[in-house]
């Protein structure tokens, strides 16, 4: 079954000022398939679009032109949201709540019941090694603390679906190696992952596919047979026009 | 772009809706305030107390620098005049003042009935205070106090005690009298002999005003009857 | 509708936790006990004075405290971008705003029950004798807030900062207070020849109106206010602040994050 799948997208960003406006093509007719239960990379420089393409999926954005499948559903869908986890780069969060809380609420938004809410919470905290700092208000959080409340709110709820923009972007070589170990064990669970990373070494790591995006538009999709070790130099020669 | 359009036909009915129901507000509400052109106010905190919707506030504060201004000596000799009554200032501003402190609150009564007291008892400005006390008929034709004052200030200017005492005996009766009006009313008791009456007016000044200048008067005057030593 | 109940806890937490609620409250109830030296000044209509400090300064904080719940937290979110997390999951985008301000209104009414009962308690001290006009004067400065705060929603939404939001809203509640004055501006300019009376009109049933619900302007007043009058001031304050929301809903139905 195909998890993602979009059709031309495409998304023109437009500023408008006092007798102008400025346009910028983001996405460009971009036709990308991504099949369930698969960790798809998505490479790309910084401003090559793959926070856009993140956040049309999400509903965060609206595409300018084209359309966006996710499970089977077009985007946008209410229910589609219960099903996809997503962690943008920096996340901000309510920095006045608790670790606790702020799980507590994210949970209440999915509708869940008061006692499935206390055990995936505390599963949560669990998982990510946050129980002792439950009543601890976010903005007393270090930074890798916080990345660790980022990974527990985007699987608070066992979404089928995970959306992750730089996952191990400020992460110490601790946290990045635990987070890869997370998203192959996830991918192991039968979730699908779509990953955007600039860093190659990493999403070779973990990906069964990579798609390389270069100026909004999709230029490569290679699998992890077929780049043999060589990724980064495949990513090279296609963002250079050589490949 | 559906649902929106959904939100646009809604908000259009909500419109509407509003409109009457502000029309009906309008047609019901009986608790017009004068406009602030009408009350020409004296100072910015007045002009912007007002266009902020705090009329009342603001005629406190007119009220407060009413009494900082009629309580301020003019001059340092008394004059006395009627009655024995003596007062320290000519105080020519003490009628447009009032009548700020009652454009900006037309249902202030106390200062409508205190301005009024103080023009006609103490500086037998009579046509001042009937000026006064008729722009609060006209603003509360119900508060029936203020014909009571304008007939003893009728009859004042007259020199029809006889005709003053019983009501301005009325008018103590009441919590809203201004202790003015008490004070005119013992000088006359004083004036016409009757000093068992006078003496139970200042005892009661003495012992309930929160004027402290008013507290010293009535104990000289207690003391000059002989009551207190 | 389940999702707006967390989102009101949320704002609830939000403004509670926040230095600024406190401060405003502190400072209220600060102004209402320097209403006893002001009283002073006036011996023969303390409990006058003191009673309209202190609605003046419940007004007051309670506008403050609601514009900058409303202009500065909310814009303060989506310029932060933690409303992006929020709307990652299965919220409506109408559910949101209808949250929110409810959350805002809530806090707005803790605020000024608590002013409210220090006022009493002054007053009472000083023998004041109970009005019931008194609490339909508080019930309409929530009114009041009912209106701005749906307002300030807006404004933050559209404007693109704090300062201008809270500016514009300032500006609203000002010229919410004199539009009884266009009538008489329609008076004076027909005398001068100038016909622009449909157009005051319009401006007029657009702009809020709060004179009509400045009710402690009207404590004294003798003129007994009917409960048709009340019921119809009520109906016009929360239909004008619906407008206000649903109008919130369309523009943050579209913004993107």
């Amino acid at each position: 079954m195909v998890a993602i799948k979009t059709e031309n997208l495409t998304k023109i960003y437009e500023r408008k000022y006092l007798f102008r406006s400025k346009k910028t093509n983001a996405l460009e007719n971009l036709n990308l398939e991504i099949e369930d239960g698969k960790v798809f990379g998505l490479l790309g420089l910084n401003g090559s679009g793959k926070t856009t393409l993140l956040k049309l999926l999400v509903g965060l954005l609206f595409p300018t032109k084209g359309s966006i499948y996710i499970l089977g559903q077009r985007v946008p869908h209410l229910s589609l949201l219960s099903r996809i986890g997503y962690l943008p780069e920096f996340p901000c969060f309510l920095m006045y709540l608790t670790a606790s809380e702020l799980l507590h609420f994210y949970a209440k938004l999915y509708g869940l019941s008061l006692n499935e809410r206390k055990k995936k919470v505390e599963a949560m905290l669990d998982l990510v090694e946050l129980k002792n700092s439950r009543n601890d208000r976010l903005a007393d959080f270090s930074k890798g603390m916080l990345e660790r409340v980022g990974l527990a709110q985007v699987l608070l709820h066992d979404p089928e679906l995970l959306l992750l923009d730089e996952p191990t972007s400020g992460l110490d070589p601790l946290g990045v190696k635990k987070m890869r170990q997370t998203i192959l064990r996830l991918r192991d669970e039968g979730k699908t992952i779509l990953l955007s990373s600039h860093l190659v070494t990493e999403v070779e790591r973990v990906c069964d596919e990579v798609g390389i995006l270069h100026q909004g538009s999709l230029k490569k999709i290679v699998d992890v047979k077929g780049w043999e070790g060589r990724l980064e130099d495949i990513f090279s020669e296609t963002v250079s026009g050589e490949g | 772009m559906r649902k929106p359009i959904v939100i646009f036909f809604l908000i259009l009915p909500l419109l509407g809706l509003s409109i009457f129901a502000q029309h009906q507000v309008e047609t019901r509400f009986r608790f017009s305030l004068p406009l602030i052109v009408e009350v020409k106010p004296s100072s910015f905190i007045h002009f912007w107390g007002s266009l902020l919707g705090f009329r009342r506030l603001s005629s406190d504060l007119a009220w407060i620098r009413l009494l900082q201004y009629y309580g301020t000596l003019e001059r340092e000799e008394e004059h006395v005049h009627h009655l024995g009554h003596c007062e320290r200032g000519e105080y020519s501003e003490l009628l447009p003042r009032c009548q700020e402190v009652v454009r900006l609150d037309p249902y202030f009564h106390y200062a409508y009935l205190f301005g009024g007291g103080c023009l006609a008892f103490n500086h037998e400005r009579y046509e001042e205070a009937i000026q006064l006390l008729q722009e609060g008929i006209r603003n509360d034709p119900k508060f029936w106090k203020f014909r009571l004052y304008i007939a003893a200030i009728v009859y004042t200017r007259t020199k029809e005690y006889d005709k003053v005492l019983p009501l301005l005996e009325e008018a103590t009766r009441y919590r809203d009298c201004p202790e003015v009006v008490k004070v005119f009313l013992a000088s006359i008791y004083k004036a016409k002999r009757e000093y068992d009456k006078a003496i139970a007016i200042w005892e009661n000044i003495l012992a309930t005003s929160r004027n402290e200048s008013l507290r010293s008067m009535a104990e000289s005057r207690l003391k000059e009857m002989g009551v207190l030593r | 509708m389940k999702k707006i109940i967390p989102i009101i806890e949320y704002t609830l937490k939000e403004n509670i936790r926040h230095k600024i609620f406190y401060t405003l409250l502190l400072f209220a109830l600060v102004i209402m006990a320097s209403s006893l030296i002001f009283s002073m000044l006036s011996p023969e209509e303390e409990t006058r004075v003191i009673l309209d400090i202190g609605l003046g300064a419940i007004e007051i904080f309670a506008f403050l405290s609601a514009i900058f719940a409303a202009a500065g937290l909310v814009l303060g979110e989506i310029e932060n971008k933690s409303i992006s997390l929020i709307l990652a999951r299965p919220v409506r985008r109408y559910e949101y705003i209808w949250g929110r301000y409810s959350g805002i209104l809530s806090i707005s009414l803790c605020n000024i029950l608590i002013m409210s009962l220090g006022l009493l308690f002054l007053l009472f001290v000083k023998g004041w004798e109970f009005q019931f006009r008194f609490l339909l004067a508080i019930g309409f400065i929530f009114l009041k807030v009912v209106i701005i705060s749906a307002l300030a929603i807006l404004i933050s939404l559209i404007s693109t900062s704090a300062i201008s939001s809270i500016s514009i809203t300032f500006f609203l509640w000002v010229v919410g207070h004199v539009t009884d004055h266009l009538k008489y501006l329609n008076y004076v300019l027909l005398q001068k020849g100038v016909k622009i009376t449909i157009f005051l009109k319009a401006i007029y049933y657009l702009l809020p109106n709060f004179q009509y619900l400045n009710l402690k302007d009207y404590i004294g007043n003798p003129n007994p206010l009917t409960g048709a009058t009340i019921l119809w001031q009520v109906a016009y304050s929360l239909v004008y602040a619906s407008i206000a929301t649903w109008l919130s809903v369309l523009v943050f139905s579209r913004k993107e994050f």
